[in-house]
C-alpha cells in the first residue's frame, strides 16, 4: 500500500510503498527515520508507532528530540 | 484556557529556527510546568507542527495525560523562510513590524497571520467549550492572539518578553475571550 509522509517543517513529502497493515514505525523506517525521535500525526491526532496505516492515507511527521 | 509558550531551544547557527528543538533545559521546563502545575489539569493540549511546541506539548500531556492536538495554524510567523543571516532575518523583521501588511517569500504579512492565529484559536475555544485547555505555542502567536483580545495592533516588544516556558491564562466563552493574566 502506498503511504504519503509529510516531513514538516522540512517541507518535504515522502512515498512509501509499504506491506499491508504496515505500522506507524514501518513508514518511519521505510523514510529512513529513527522511530523514536519523531512524532506521526494522522489528520490532527498523534498516533503511537505500533498504529496500523491505512491505504493511501497522508501522515504527518515531526522530528521530536524528547519524544512522548 | 492555558496557554505557555515552548520550553528553552537548542539555538540553530542561522536565522531558520523551523528544525529547532527543545534543550535538555527546555525539556526540564516543560516537565516541571507540568509538575507544579495545580489550577486544573488541562485534558487536552494544542501544539503547532514545528518540533519545539509539538515536543513541549508532548511532555505536558505525559504528565497531564491529556490527549495532543496538532494545528498548523499555530504555527510561528516568520518573515522569510530563507535561511539568511540573522542581521538580514532582523532587517525583514523590523521591516514587517513596521508594515504589517508587508510580506515576504512567506506569503503572510502579520496581519495575516494575526487572523490565522485568532482563527485558530476560536476553533479550539469552540471545539473544547468546558474545561481546562492548554495551547503550546510560540512568541509572535501568542503576541498577536493576545493584542487580538485586547483590540491593539501586536507589538514586537511584547513578544521579546514572553520567556520560554511562561504561561498566560485567558477565559472564553464560546470564541469570546477576555485575559484572565498575561505572560508577565
Amino acid at each position: 500500500m502506498k503511504v504519503t509522509a509529510d516531513l514538516v517543517p522540512a517541507r518535504r513529502t515522502q512515498a512509501a510503498d509499504l506491506p499491508e497493515g504496515a505500522t506507524g514505525a514501518d513508514l518511519l523506517k521505510a523514510l529512513g527515520l529513527a522511530v523514536d525521535a519523531h512524532l506521526l500525526v494522522r489528520g490532527e491526532v498523534p498516533i503511537p508507532e505500533d498504529e496500523p496505516l491505512r491505504s493511501g492515507e497522508r501522515i504527518t511527521v515531526i522530528a521530536v528530540a524528547s519524544g512522548g | 484556557m492555558l496557554l505557555i509558550r515552548h520550553g528553552e531551544i537548542v539555538r540553530p547557527s542561522t536565522s531558520n529556527f523551523d528544525l529547532a528543538q527543545l534543550s535538555p533545559a527546555g525539556a526540564e521546563q516543560m516537565r516541571s510546568l507540568a509538575r507544579e502545575w495545580t489550577h486544573g489539569k488541562p485534558d487536552r493540549v494544542y501544539c503547532s507542527t514545528l518540533p519545539r511546541s509539538a515536543e513541549s506539548a508532548l511532555i505536558l500531556a505525559e504528565t497531564w495525560d491529556a490527549s495532543v492536538r496538532v494545528l498548523e495554524d499555530l504555527r510561528e510567523w516568520s518573515p522569510t523562510v530563507e535561511d539568511i543571516s540573522q542581521e538580514e532575518y532582523l532587517a525583514r523583521e523590523e521591516a514587517c513590524w513596521k508594515d504589517h501588511d508587508l510580506e515576504y517569500d512567506t506569503g503572510e504579512s502579520i496581519n495575516e497571520a494575526m487572523q490565522r492565529v485568532v482563527g485558530a484559536m476560536g476553533r479550539i475555544a469552540t471545539e473544547v467549550p468546558e474545561g481546562t485547555t492548554a495551547v503550546v505555542g510560540h512568541g509572535m502567536v501568542f503576541t498577536m492572539f493576545l493584542a487580538s483580545i485586547r483590540g491593539e495592533k501586536p507589538d514586537i516588544e511584547y513578544k521579546r518578553k514572553i520567556r520560554n516556558a511562561a504561561t498566560a491564562v485567558v477565559e472564553h466563552e464560546k470564541a469570546d475571550f477576555r485575559l484572565v493574566r498575561g505572560f508577565f
